[in-house]
């Protein structure tokens, strides 16, 4: 009872924030434009709830709070950890060689906001190699369908819904990595880590056997 | 260092990796990496493979 109340309260602070930054940047904004951005919330929240619908419907188990209790054991909070130092050193200095490109050669291609999405994909994908590699990414309430069906979806809806955002216009416009870009970037993130996580199940079956005997 | 005395203990009483690991509230793949040597547990993980097995400490995890 009292996680489902912090879990409103998260919710609706979420709510009340995006709420927040819509009116903050609505100077010379219609309501449209407000109730556009509120319907992107609503939309977002909706497009969850589907997904979690439909990794239940086909069998998988997906579980959405990382910080369940026991959902990790001894030896996977070990290897997360070191996944977290690995994932925060490359964020680190991608910014870095990003902020030295642009200020010493001026090559601005990754200081935009789809660069900077950029960056943070490439940090979660190192987190989350290192952590499906460890046998680490999979929480103990979780199934290879359920991560499989949620990766599948978030990886093939982004591209789709990048490809149709980009609508013909260049990837990189003035030097700049586009915004435009930004769902492509995490779509490929997610069927990259797809690519990752079933060729590690499949070398995991194949030795299971073996590892039995 | 593998530990063999684990794995007879788990196969004499007839349990599959996946098995113990679920009696054991762990991963199959930690159950595996502690057989092969590849992770050394804590006591809290050790005391609970003692006694889903019905070994002791000694009997399972001491090297002589």
């Amino acid at each position: 009872m009292r996680k489902k109340v912090v879990r409103i309260i998260a919710v609706l602070m979420v709510l009340l924030s995006c709420i927040g930054i819509a009116f903050s940047q609505s100077e010379n904004k219609s309501i449209y434009y407000l109730l556009g951005m509120m319907c992107g919330v609503v939309a977002g929240i909706a497009f969850v709830a589907l997904i979690m619908w439909i990794v239940r419907k086909m069998g998988g188990k997906i579980e959405w709070n990382c910080n369940k209790e026991n959902a990790y054991d001894e030896r996977q909070l070990m290897a997360r950890g070191e996944a977290y130092k690995y994932a925060f050193f490359t964020i680190l200095l991608s910014v870095i060689i990003a902020s030295v490109l642009d200020e010493v050669l001026g090559f601005s291609l990754l200081m935009s906001f789809a660069g900077m999405g950029f960056i943070i994909c490439l940090s979660i994908a190192v987190f989350a190699t290192i952590c499906i590699v460890k046998d680490a990414y999979m929480s103990l309430y979780e199934n290879v369908k359920g991560i499989v069906i949620t990766f599948a979806i978030i990886g093939i809806s982004n591209v789709g819904i990048g490809i149709v955002n980009l609508g013909g216009t260049a990837l990189i416009e003035n030097g700049v990595l586009a915004k435009e870009s930004y769902n492509i970037i995490v779509g490929v993130m997610f069927i990259y880590l797809l690519l990752v996580f079933i060729a590690r199940v499949n070398y995991s079956n194949r030795h299971m056997e073996e590892d039995e005997e | 260092m593998k530990n063999l005395k684990m794995k007879s203990a788990r196969a004499a009483l007839d349990m599959s990796q996946q098995e113990l690991a679920e009696n054991v509230g762990v991963s199959r793949q930690t159950i595996n990496a502690i057989e092969k040597g590849d992770y050394n547990p804590t006591i809290n993980l050790c005391r609970a493979i003692c006694k889903t097995l019905n070994k002791t400490l000694d009997e399972l995890f001491w090297e002589e």
